[in-house]
């Protein structure tokens, strides 16, 4: 074989997000080699742009970072400035964050697990995955009007509350959907075409893992824990039980396992912030002014561990504001996983990260 | 929780370092100005396996301020270190975790990551000269009517150049 390179992108790998592998064959021609990555096609300076703005704006900002993780970081954002303010929210506000979270957690986790199948070219288990997606992504109009973006949060609190019949919808897509969840599940545990398909594919050992940093599903896959859920715990999370999930193999399978399992403890979770769910206010009822100061917050997005640093100095506009998002840890670690594996799976590998370049190149 | 918080305390005791919980008792925050003094602590929350979740900088007048976020088991610490001749040594090699991050902050800011491993520019091309941050034209300005070399004179004239 010649020592011909492969170049895949920049557009059109997985997710139709500019990305560019450039990509050293092994001397089969099959094989990886070595991979580089080269990415900054659609950086925006948003980092910039959010110190020219107040802090009422930015919340609109901070939203547009990213679709699937576009609660998060409107919420990381309010834990910060509620920090600096030293504003304690109302317990109704802290449960509805939570509910926000998970249900944006489950839809985030189906499209994963719908682009993985579309990936293998199993194009029934796609439209299933997408389905079941379609029903979260109702309840998310039904609730909040929008089906991405869903500006659920404020400083101080929320913008939205549930009635009777809100929370009644909610439970009912919950249970219509748990046994699919668990037949996906028994999918992935017994069939032996998807399994022998995924299983080996793009390994990071529990050792890499710890090394490199990385975070959510990726890092929980090798068996690493640091659920900023359980670690951290923030919102209404110390007062709600679910389990973290953890996988030993670190390969493809094992991603997409953890979400599997992982859609069944929001489900646990929204249960049981439905059934708690405090009466009272869900905003603070006046505004503040956010004094100077700094602080760091930090939450599990659907991807991973989502962090926000602020400081600020008296003016209603922030002096820095800087946050690292789950894919930028979790990007480095392709450059172990992808050698000694077929070139034809470095799309599936890639997606395996659950990867937001728009997120990255903030 | 508890148990980290003393073993905390006596790392940072045998460092002379004056650091703080803040309220919540989630991060710790500590600041130097010995770029030594960060490699040793890096270097011994390094044997506590810590992980780098972030570098931050900024700018205060002509010296800069990096804050470190080190997660050690939940904790968040901040350890804010003032420089005041652009360059910092690299923890890249104690700890994998901070490389994209150190080398992004000297692609905005110009800081100089001295003995980092893998020095090549993150997200912005080479062509872009480094210290970007400290420009910004709001793009309505920028876009404003005709677009010539005349227009876009008067916009950096007017706006001149905005600290970030």
């Amino acid at each position: 074989m010649d020592n011909t390179k492969v170049i895949l992108g920049p557009f059109d790998v997985a997710l139709e997000e500019p990305i560019y592998f450039k990509i050293e064959p092994n001397r089969d021609g099959k094989t990886i080699k070595t991979v580089d990555m080269i990415n900054g096609f659609v950086h925006r300076g948003i980092e910039s742009i959010v110190l020219q703005r107040n802090f009422l704006q930015n919340l609109i900002i901070t939203e547009k970072v990213c679709a699937l993780c576009s609660n998060n970081h409107p919420f990381t954002y309010c834990m910060a400035v509620e920090k600096i303010a030293g504003l304690s929210l109302p317990e109704r506000a802290l449960y509805l964050r939570v509910v926000a979270d998970e249900i944006k957690r489950i839809a985030s986790h189906l499209f994963n697990l719908g682009m993985l199948s579309h990936l293998i070219h199993n194009k029934a288990l796609m439209t299933q995955f997408l389905e079941t997606r379609e029903d979260f992504q109702d309840l998310k109009e039904l609730i909040w009007g929008n089906r991405m973006d869903l500006s659920a949060n404020t400083i101080g609190g929320v913008k939205f509350d549930l009635d009777a019949k809100l929370i009644a919808s909610i439970k009912t897509t919950l249970d219509k959907n748990r046994s699919k969840i668990e037949s996906f599940i028994a999918l992935f545990e017994t069939d032996n075409t998807l399994i022998s398909r995924l299983s080996g594919v793009g390994v990071l050992s529990y050792e890499d893992a710890l090394r490199l940093g990385v975070v959510g599903p990726v890092a929980r896959a090798s068996g690493v824990n640091n659920d900023v859920r359980k670690r951290s715990p923030y919102a209404a999370y110390d007062k709600l039980s679910f389990d973290v999930v953890l996988q030993k193999d670190g390969d493809v399978l094992s991603r997409a396992k953890v979400r599997l399992y992982e859609i069944l403890e929001s489900m646990k979770l929204l249960h049981q912030a439905l059934d708690a769910l405090p009466k009272g206010d869900i905003v603070l009822p006046t505004r503040t002014l956010i004094p100077e100061g700094e602080a760091i917050s930090r939450t599990e997005a659907p991807r991973g561990e989502l962090v926000y640093y602020l400081k600020t100095n008296g003016s209603q506009k922030p002096e820095r504001m800087k946050w690292r998002v789950p894919t930028y840890m979790n990007w480095e670690a392709l450059k172990v996983m992808m050698p000694n594996n077929s070139i034809d799976d470095v799309a599936l590998i890639f997606n395996s990260i659950d990867p937001c370049i728009s997120c990255t190149e903030r | 929780m508890k148990s980290l918080h003393v073993k905390l305390n006596d790392v940072l005791g045998a460092l002379k370092l004056g650091c703080h919980f803040d309220a919540q008792g989630d991060s710790l925050w500590c600041e130097i100005d010995d770029k030594a003094l960060l490699l040793s602590l890096a270097e011994i929350l390094q044997t506590m396996n810590a992980r780098v979740c972030m570098i931050t900088a900024y700018q205060k007048v002509e010296a800069h301020e990096l804050v470190y976020h080190f997660d050690l088991d939940g904790i968040m610490i901040n350890v804010k270190l003032h420089i005041t001749d652009k360059s910092v040594p690299s923890i890249t090699p104690l700890f994998k975790s901070a490389d994209w991050t150190e080398r992004e902050l000297s692609e905005i800011y110009g800081i100089a990551i001295l003995n980092h491993p893998n020095p090549k520019r993150l997200f912005l091309d080479e062509a872009i000269k480094e210290d970007v941050l400290k420009e910004y034209y709001s793009l309505s300005s920028a876009m404003n009517g005709k677009v010539s070399q005349a227009l876009w004179n008067r916009v950096k004239a007017e706006e001149g150049v905005l600290h970030g």
